[in-house]
């Protein structure tokens, strides 16, 4: 199915560069209080690293192990897994984490989906007509909540047109909905929504004004037209569009030493097309 | 006016009527027997970790069918092993998946062929339903904001939109969501049912409060004494449980919190077969084929499973 699986280069995995992307652009969540749902991994490993570096701030709730401030430098492959408690700050209850969600309180987020449309609505519900399913999705779990977190960040394992539509079929996470402020006919205002969606390719925001993706900077070894020709909406291209800084040796350094000793994140098969 | 006939209470005394107290210990085959007999299943532990796996195999070996399952937050196996074996009526959804590992083949399947009924459900859904079936609270209201935008509502017919009578604003309604039976996994319990979940995230208290019958299972069954010594460490009290059910690798192939991580060669060799509508040969391997958990054990393996404690 894929044609090309984590290449990477000889220096960091794809992974890698995804978590250290997501770890500088959480230095505006400094002081804010988040969590991260299932198959996690790279966004822990990014609050983690964020923590050791630009927001020692952060506040961070680590899905099914519901453990606070996780500190561990041995990154687990799951959120659920109960060795996130080992040098953790404490441990939250579940209503904990939905009562966030029902104040809109939560001050960052990180998910994925199944589709993603133009204006970062997510899908976890499926693909096809409802009563005749071509594709039964695992369910929304917690994505309902993309509608109530400020800064929510949306990442992908991989960069196709299957994932990237131009309307998800179910709405299960809200993003900008159908552009403009339609957003706020729902949410608080607090909840300021899509920030930045991470591929294995490339970085998208949203337009300050109608909340279409944007391209923010392509990875290094991939180029824009990679990009477009394998999303399946059309991208707004700003005239120059950047490169993902690389990582360097100080950031791989930090990840390999502090967060990541066991090389979890070389081990991902992220994929494009 | 000072009674002069004797009191209709009976004096106090250590051996009337006895002063036993009644142990809750029974073994998985009866345990299995009892939730073959109930309709509704309240499932405790999540997609990789404290599926209370062990109770379900028995519960297949006794027959159990028609069920309507009600999940934690994510579910994995415990819910796709049942769908499998054809033991699904209905489902309340909020994950069901291997997370990293995959899709659930047989939930999948069964969800694009109709051959169960799905309640499309989510987080907040499951969770606030189950706490307002513990609190005995007719329905919970939950702000415009959780359900105004996405498509759940529209997918879910227990879900309804009402104007708040304090406020007159929108909101939607989650109900109730109680179950005949609920199947918990823990770390440690003593023979009244004082019960630690090592992991967990408070949902399981919820789930029993939900349930008519609640049954545990254990990984080491202690002595009361052993829970008095930290009683603080106490997540599920005894007086919440029916029964309790020692059985070591109770969660397997899932971990057990603290004890034991998941068994991805087995999870990934389950996805396979289903995968390939090879659902058969599993259960008639894993399931239906061992007479009973320690059979299951040996299939499985000493060496693996202990392979399975380093990790940790």
């Amino acid at each position: 199915m894929a044609s090309i699986t984590d290449p990477g280069t000889d220096k960091y995995s794809m992974a890698e560069l995804m978590v250290i992307e997501m770890a500088r652009n959480l230095a505006e969540c400094d002081g804010k209080v988040g969590v991260v749902g299932a198959a996690a991994a790279i966004p822990m490993a990014a609050i983690r690293l964020a923590k050791l570096t630009v927001a020692p701030n952060l506040w961070w709730l680590c899905g099914d192990s519901s453990a606070i401030n996780p500190t561990f430098d041995r990154l687990p492959e799951t959120s659920a897994h109960p060795r996130n408690m080992v040098g953790a700050e404490g441990k939250s209850a579940m209503m904990d984490v939905l009562e966030m969600g029902l104040r809109a309180e939560w001050g960052f987020g990180f998910h994925g989906g199944m589709q993603m449309d133009k204006y970062g609505n997510v899908n976890m519900i499926g693909i096809g007509p409802y009563e005749n399913l071509k594709v039964r999705g695992p369910g929304s779990v917690g994505t309902t909540w993309e509608i109530s977190i400020e800064n929510s960040y949306i990442f992908f394992w991989h960069h196709n047109r299957r994932v990237f539509v131009e309307k998800v079929d179910y709405i299960s996470g809200p993003g900008f909905l159908d552009g403009g402020d339609s957003r706020w006919r729902v949410a608080k205002p607090q909840a300021k929504g899509p920030t930045y969606v991470y591929t294995p390719i490339c970085v998208m925001d949203f337009h300050e004004v109608s909340h279409a993706a944007r391209l923010y900077s392509v990875n290094p070894g991939y180029t824009v037209d990679d990009v477009i020709s394998n999303t399946g909406f059309e991208l707004i291209l700003p005239k120059n569009v950047p490169m993902t800084t690389p990582p360097t040796d100080e950031e791989l350094e930090l990840l390999r030493t502090r967060v990541d000793r066991d090389g979890v994140l070389k081990k991902f098969r992220l994929t494009l097309g | 006016m000072k009674g002069n006939i004797q009191g209709a209470s009976r004096p106090l005394s250590p051996k009337t009527p006895s002063p036993e107290r009644k142990r809750k210990v029974i073994s998985l085959s009866e345990a299995g027997e009892m939730i073959a007999k109930c309709r509704s299943i309240h499932v405790a532990g999540d997609q990789l970790f404290d599926a209370p796996m062990a109770l379900i195999r028995a519960a297949m070996r006794a027959g159990a069918k028609g069920l309507t399952l009600i999940p934690t937050v994510a579910t994995g196996i415990a819910f796709d092993l049942l769908i499998a074996a054809g033991r699904v009526d209905t489902l309340y959804l909020s994950y069901v998946g291997f997370e990293g590992l995959g899709l659930a083949p047989a939930f999948r399947k069964a969800g694009e062929k109709k051959t169960i009924h799905i309640v499309e459900g989510d987080e907040p859904f499951v969770v606030l339903g189950t706490r307002a079936a513990a609190s005995g609270l007719p329905f919970i209201a939950v702000p415009r904001h959780v359900y105004g935008a996405t498509d759940i509502p529209k997918l879910n017919p227990y879900i309804h939109r009402i104007k708040d009578p304090y406020t007159g604003e929108e909101v939607y309604t989650i109900p109730p969501l109680r179950a005949d039976v609920c199947i918990i996994h823990v770390q440690q319990a003593d023979e009244y049912g004082n019960a630690q979940c090592w992991g967990g995230n408070r949902q399981e208290p919820d789930k029993a409060k939900a349930s008519d019958l609640v049954i545990v299972s254990t990984e080491e069954l202690v002595s009361v004494d052993e829970t008095k010594k930290a009683p603080d460490k106490t997540t599920l009290p005894g007086y919440m449980v029916d029964a309790v059910v020692h059985v070591p690798f109770g969660a397997h192939p899932t971990g057990s919190s603290h004890c034991y991580t998941y068994d991805e060669a087995h999870l990934r060799m389950y996805q396979d077969l289903v995968g390939k509508s090879k659902e058969e040969e599993y259960l008639s391997k894993f399931v239906f084929g061992p007479k009973d958990h320690y059979e299951y054990l040996e299939q499985i393996g000493v060496e693996r499973l202990f392979n399975l404690r380093k990790v940790l």
